[in-house]
């Protein structure tokens, strides 16, 4: 069970981007939803261990991830906002070299994981093209492929379909849900304050 | 020995800018943020940057110093002075101040066919033909 308590994040200069945000949540699907600068993203990366909390605390299973940020990632998959891969390399072997990063174990071998995983977000057939060469679009699959590695029980992805196609976000949102029956999975979504 | 401190103060400032020189590619490209939240900690992130900096290094270095060894010896054995199979010296010094001079034996059991005289640089320069001597007939 993932439990945030009264998380406060204050940037330098007085900005306070978290204040006291507290919630519980085991398995299902729980969007953040919210404008630009409301701390969406702070918070994720506070969840993944990516920063500090200025006070509170993000328990997994009733242990501080502070503590041991390590143990939180094993069992995370994050897709951020903001990202990018290696151009010079192919998309499956970006994908292998994550895989071993991120220290998953696969029965069959990563390279036939990282196969499955192409295959999952539909680039089977880029999977030897560079991703220098990648869309946008290509480019975020991929990043959902690394963020599904590894079967992690908790899945952040922050803006999860810009780039995407139509089509592609309904492939996406489908797998997400697939995903939220067992694990717990938040997406984040920026919206304007009048929507 | 300044030599030496110099050569290794310019090679780990080259090493520090190629470490360096990962990280900043890293954060052009933006796989900071997908690497960060692997297993991979901030210090087994820097070093190994740093340790693949020098891994590189010592990869050159070392085909350097092969190919350096390679053509050296092919060089060598291209330009080497051939000399014959019964060539034999025997070599003596005497040191002589400006205008002196001294009687000197050099010890062999060969009987020999020139005598060489190496005074200085300035007599080997100007008055080579000169140091040469060859016994008659």
């Amino acid at each position: 069970m993932l439990e945030i308590r009264n998380l406060v994040k204050v940037y330098p200069g007085s900005v306070a981007a978290l204040q006291g945000v507290s919630l519980e949540a085991s398995r299902g699907m729980l969007g953040l939803l919210g404008p630009n600068g409301a701390g969406k993203t702070t918070l994720l990366r506070i969840v993944a261990g990516l920063l500090e909390p200025t006070s509170g605390a993000v328990l997994l299973d009733g242990e501080d991830v502070s503590t041991d940020p390590r143990r939180i990632r094993r069992q995370l998959g994050y897709l951020p906002q903001d990202f990018g891969f290696y151009p010079h390399l192919t998309g499956a072997a970006m994908l292998r070299f994550l895989l071993v990063l991120k220290g998953v174990r696969a029965r069959r071998g990563v390279k036939r994981l990282a196969g499955e995983l192409l295959e999952r977000v539909n680039l089977q057939d880029a999977a030897r093209r560079k991703v220098g060469s990648y869309s946008g679009g290509m480019r975020q699959r991929l990043g959902i492929a690394q963020a599904l590695a590894g079967d992690p029980r908790i899945v952040i992805v922050d803006e999860p379909t810009a780039g995407l196609d139509p089509e592609e976000r309904m492939r996406f949102y489908r797998l997400l849900a697939e995903l939220a029956e067992d694990r717990l999975v938040l997406p984040l979504r920026r919206c304007s304050s009048r929507s | 020995m300044f030599q030496s401190i110099l050569i290794t103060a310019m090679g780990a400032w080259f090493l520090a800018i190629a470490a360096g020189l990962v990280l900043i590619r890293d954060a052009e490209h933006r796989v900071g943020e997908v690497l960060h939240s692997t297993r991979l900690t901030a210090r087994e992130y820097a070093w190994g940057s740093f340790t693949g900096a020098i891994a590189a290094f010592f990869v050159i270095w070392g085909l350097f110093l092969v190919l350096s060894a390679v053509f050296s010896d092919a060089g060598d054995a291209a330009t080497r002075t051939v000399v014959s199979p019964g060539y034999r010296d025997a070599r003596t010094s005497v040191e002589l101040g400006a205008g002196e001079s001294a009687g000197f034996e050099i010890e062999m059991d060969f009987d020999p066919e020139q005598v060489l005289v190496d005074p200085d640089v300035l007599v080997l320069q100007l008055r080579r033909q000169a140091a040469a001597f060859a016994f008659p007939g």
